[in-house]
């Protein structure tokens, strides 16, 4: 399988030590909460430049939330969150998201707007009031050279509603890239894709991220994808940090099955990529299996 | 984009230029359209001297007095309610949005018609007491109906026109009574209910005139944020839009251009519905052209609806908000009857 290669490849790549420095997001004793229900309790978290995150837990744990918390459309409740080394409130919209993009769940409504446009929004932090760019013509080229690399080049001027959800997920890439962040934050981005594009957007992440030695903090649903791209992972439960570390780290049998109410998984270390797989049973209900 | 709209605009300006000239034509005096053109040049600095004076001065008069007062206005009060119909419709994400239908122009005629009724045309601020009334009781009615319609957070589509349904009723019911009640002239009050434009001079446009440029220029710089709102609040946010200062300044701007447009020519309907939609099927739905197009757009509607009510029925003049409401209110049905099935210009249609 070729593309079993390539992560192999890659695995070797993400476990050079990361350089020490200054943290890239911090959170310190942070907390979330609305509509009076605490989504999430205070959580003492650090993401070092480069790192990929990967950010676990059953429905309702607290991922989306922390992502709010971090991208800013949640206040911390309590405690801080700091981004850069500067506390989130500090930052203008416009300047937060030069440093920080989000790639949506969903990808791009289907608008009547061509991909071009779309393309174009990505810039809307580096405008001025008027909508123009400083440096127009190199923001030109920065557009033509994320549509060249999405394979977008020849549905520039196509609407976003002729396209395949999957496309429309590659033009999302592609406006988050025209944001020329320094964090990704991925919320389940390939909830709704087919295992092609869920790899698809996952590989051209990961190129990114070696190219650009961008940091990324993901919520995924699928431990597979996780052990096998993120370097980290945070576990969270009802709001609370569960667990973090590796995956060989974190992946256990017993970690996973609590955290999941399920049967502890059988783990099965990948012979090639040597990050732990999962095959999963349903704990038995005596009640509905009777004996 | 810019290629696009100096197409377009070019286009538009033209279409002006040149009903300017049909519609000054129209009138109980036929006058050739070469004359109006002479006349109108004559009064021009600098080419006027080209045009030697041929007509007699009545004919001058019914042209630069009479007829071209009154046309230029409706120009200004059609790309007032056009521009501003644009901007509701892109940071409330609904196409049914507009002056009109969100009641706003009832609640500013209300505050016209109060001014009005007690005598106050020039009481606080001299010109500026009835435009800024109507602005604050305008703004007072938005405030409402954006408080009805709100659902978590949400302001549905439906929710958004009945609120402005009952509020328009009220508010119409309440001008109604003051009518009623005035000693003086009914029509005068009577009239902010149906709009018109009948015996306005020069001094109507140059109230009105500023809250067009200003208030248009403003519109027209955050056309580019209103593309945005179309992704959905939360990612305009992500890409760096302060999306509720956003929307209270754009709300706030288009209420005040809605409320001068109305205390000068009383309530018009459907023009901000109309106008922009036609121009998103023409081109497209980047508000970075729609905004400005907007404002050409709906001059030409609203100087050919005028003619139309001065001119269909001889000396009897109909109020221009029936012709808008005759023209629009079949369109407004036909994208009911589309949000429906959810397809459209503008994408995504709930709030």
């Amino acid at each position: 399988m070729d593309w079993m290669k390539k992560i192999g490849k890659r695995r070797q790549r993400q476990n050079a030590p990361s350089t020490e420095a200054s943290p890239v997001i911090a959170l310190h004793g942070a907390a979330c909460a609305y509509d009076g229900h605490q989504a999430i309790e205070p959580l003492s978290w650090i993401v070092q430049p480069g790192e990929f995150w990967g950010v676990l837990g059953p429905n309702g744990s607290g991922k989306s939330s922390l992502l709010g918390l971090i991208s800013g459309a949640e206040r911390a409740s309590a405690g801080s969150v700091m981004v850069h080394g500067r506390l989130l409130p500090e930052y203008t919209r416009r300047e937060l998201a030069r440093e920080l993009a989000v790639l949506p769940q969903e990808g791009l409504p289907p608008l009547g707007i061509t991909v071009r446009d779309a393309l174009e929004m990505g810039r809307f932090p580096y405008r001025n009031r008027f909508g123009r760019e400083p440096d127009s013509a190199a923001a030109k080229e920065l557009l033509m050279r994320i549509a060249e690399r999405l394979a977008l080049t020849g549905l520039l001027s196509r609407r976003l509603d002729e396209l395949s959800g999957g496309q429309r997920q590659r033009v999302a890439i592609g406006q988050v890239m025209a944001q020329q962040p320094k964090i990704l934050l991925l919320d389940e981005p390939t909830a709704y894709l087919d295992i092609h594009y869920q790899l698809d957007i996952m590989e051209l992440v990961q190129e990114w991220r070696a190219e650009e030695g961008l940091t990324v903090v993901a919520v995924l649903h699928d431990l597979n994808l996780a052990s096998q791209y993120a370097q980290r992972l945070l576990l969270l439960r009802e709001g609370r940090h569960a667990a973090e570390g590796t995956p060989e780290e974190v992946l256990t049998p017993e970690v996973v099955g609590a955290l999941y109410e399920v049967m502890p998984p059988i783990r099965v270390v990948h012979e090639e990529i040597g990050a732990p797989q999962m095959l999963f049973r349903a704990r038995s209900d005596p009640r509905r299996y009777p004996k | 984009m810019t290629r696009r709209l100096g197409g377009y605009g070019g286009a538009g300006v033209l279409l002006l230029l040149v009903s300017l000239v049909l519609t000054l034509r129209i009138g109980s005096v036929e006058l050739p359209a070469g004359r109006i053109f002479a006349i109108l040049m004559h009064e021009l600095p600098g080419v006027g001297k080209w045009f030697p004076q041929i007509w007699d001065a009545g004919e001058a008069q019914i042209v630069l007095k009479v007829r071209l007062p009154r046309i230029v206005l409706a120009a200004l009060v059609g790309a007032a309610l056009a521009v501003a119909g644009a901007a509701f419709q892109g940071v409330l994400r609904n196409p049914l949005a507009d002056p009109f239908t969100l009641g706003v122009s009832s609640g500013s005629s209300l505050g016209a018609a109060l001014i009005i009724f007690f005598g106050l045309r020039t009481a606080w601020i001299g010109q500026w007491t009835l435009p800024l009334t109507a602005f604050v009781t305008g703004a007072l009615t938005l405030t409402v109906v954006l408080a009805l319609a709100r659902d978590r957070g949400k302001l549905p589509i439906y929710g958004l026109l009945l609120a402005g349904v009952v509020m328009q009723s009220f508010l119409g019911a309440i001008v109604t009574f003051l009518s009623a009640l005035s000693d003086r002239p009914v029509n005068e009050i009577l009239f902010w209910t149906m709009g018109s434009l009948n015996l306005r001079g020069w001094g109507y446009s140059l109230v009105l005139l500023p809250y067009v440029l200003i208030g248009g220029v403003f519109l027209w710089a955050n056309a580019g944020a209103m593309n945005l709102f179309a992704l959905g609040e939360r990612r305009a946010g992500q890409l760096g839009l302060n999306t509720e200062r956003t929307k209270m300044t754009v709300l706030l701007v288009a209420t005040l251009v809605t409320a001068a447009a109305v205390s000068v020519s009383g309530v018009i309907g459907f023009v901000g519905l109309i106008v922009p939609h036609m121009l998103r099927l023409i081109a497209g739905p980047d508000y970075r052209l729609l905004v400005p197009l907007s404002a050409l757009g709906g001059a030409l509607f609203l100087m050919w609806a005028d003619t139309l009510a001065r001119s269909l029925f001889g000396g009897t003049e109909i109020p221009l908000g029936v012709i808008t409401a005759f023209a629009g209110a079949p369109f407004f049905a036909l994208l009911l009857q589309r949000s429906k099935r959810g397809k459209g210009g503008s994408g995504s249609w709930t709030g």
